[in-house]
């Protein structure tokens, strides 16, 4: 599968611009020798119950921000949290919109709206939020990984919808 | 668990290779729409959980047909030198 021509080539980009540091390990992972893990979904999307994780660093005015040294923490943000009291704190992307309107990249009130009008089955609980800016691919798989499992697993989802920033 | 991935970085999603994507054309910072913009947003979202949960076998990754709505020929500026979301540390940015 090769890059569509319009859209962005974030790593070619990232390697150039930080040409003079080490260069990063991004993850690989190869289709053919170590195909993507596959678990069916079991039910129409009017049924699904959908856990919400996002890595655009949303989190709660009254909880502590992420910080920007492999932060794998996760805070819980309730779908029907009113924007005012949204934070985001992330220095991996221009957070200037998600700052006006966390629904950018955390799509709260769209999953609570989607299951109040019955377009999906329900939201599990609240939204699983991090900050995606870890530069231990690590910490994320032996950390993040299995803590954000034990939350969807403990919210009985049915499917684990990923937003990554 | 099934995953379905919400994305707008069409190359670090193939590398990473997660089961289920799907591709929305929009500035990182703005996978699920544009600020202030609720309909769109829902309309997005609902869009992207649609077309997920279609995809029949591992490793897609389907291109939702909404385009940005502003800012053209933002994706020759995006992580170019001048419009670049320097890390706070000084290190490079990721996700």
């Amino acid at each position: 599968m090769r890059r569509p021509g319009h859209t962005v080539p974030y790593i070619e980009r990232t390697r150039e611009l930080y040409s003079q540091q080490a260069p990063y390990r991004w993850v690989l992972n190869d289709r053919q020798t170590d195909p993507p893990p596959w678990t069916p979904i079991s039910k129409p999307l009017s049924q699904l119950r959908l856990s919400l994780i996002g890595s655009g660093g949303v989190h709660l005015d009254g909880q502590e921000p992420f910080h920007f040294h492999d932060d794998t923490s996760i805070r819980k943000v309730p779908l029907g949290t009113p924007a005012a009291r949204l934070r985001v704190s992330h220095f991996g992307y221009d957070t200037r919109d998600a700052e006006r309107d966390a629904g950018c990249v955390l799509p709260l009130r769209a999953v609570d709206e989607l299951a109040r009008e019955g377009a999906v089955g329900a939201a599990a609980g609240p939204a699983l939020s991090f900050m995606g800016g870890i530069y231990s691919a690590r910490r994320v798989r032996d950390e993040l990984a299995p803590a954000l499992l034990d939350f969807v697993l403990r919210q009985k989802a049915d499917l684990a919808f990923l937003v990554p920033a | 668990m099934p995953t379905l991935c919400m994305t707008s970085a069409w190359d670090i999603t193939h590398a990473v290779a997660p089961p289920r994507a799907v591709f929305v054309h929009h500035p990182l910072g703005h996978q699920t729409g544009a600020p202030g913009d609720a309909a769109g947003q829902r309309a997005l979202v609902r869009a992207a959980l649609e077309a997920g949960h279609a995809i029949p076998r591992p490793g897609q990754i389907v291109e939702l047909p909404q385009r940005w709505p502003r800012d053209a020929g933002w994706e020759e500026r995006a992580y170019s030198p001048e419009h670049t979301p320097t890390g706070r540390d000084g290190k490079p940015t990721r996700d």
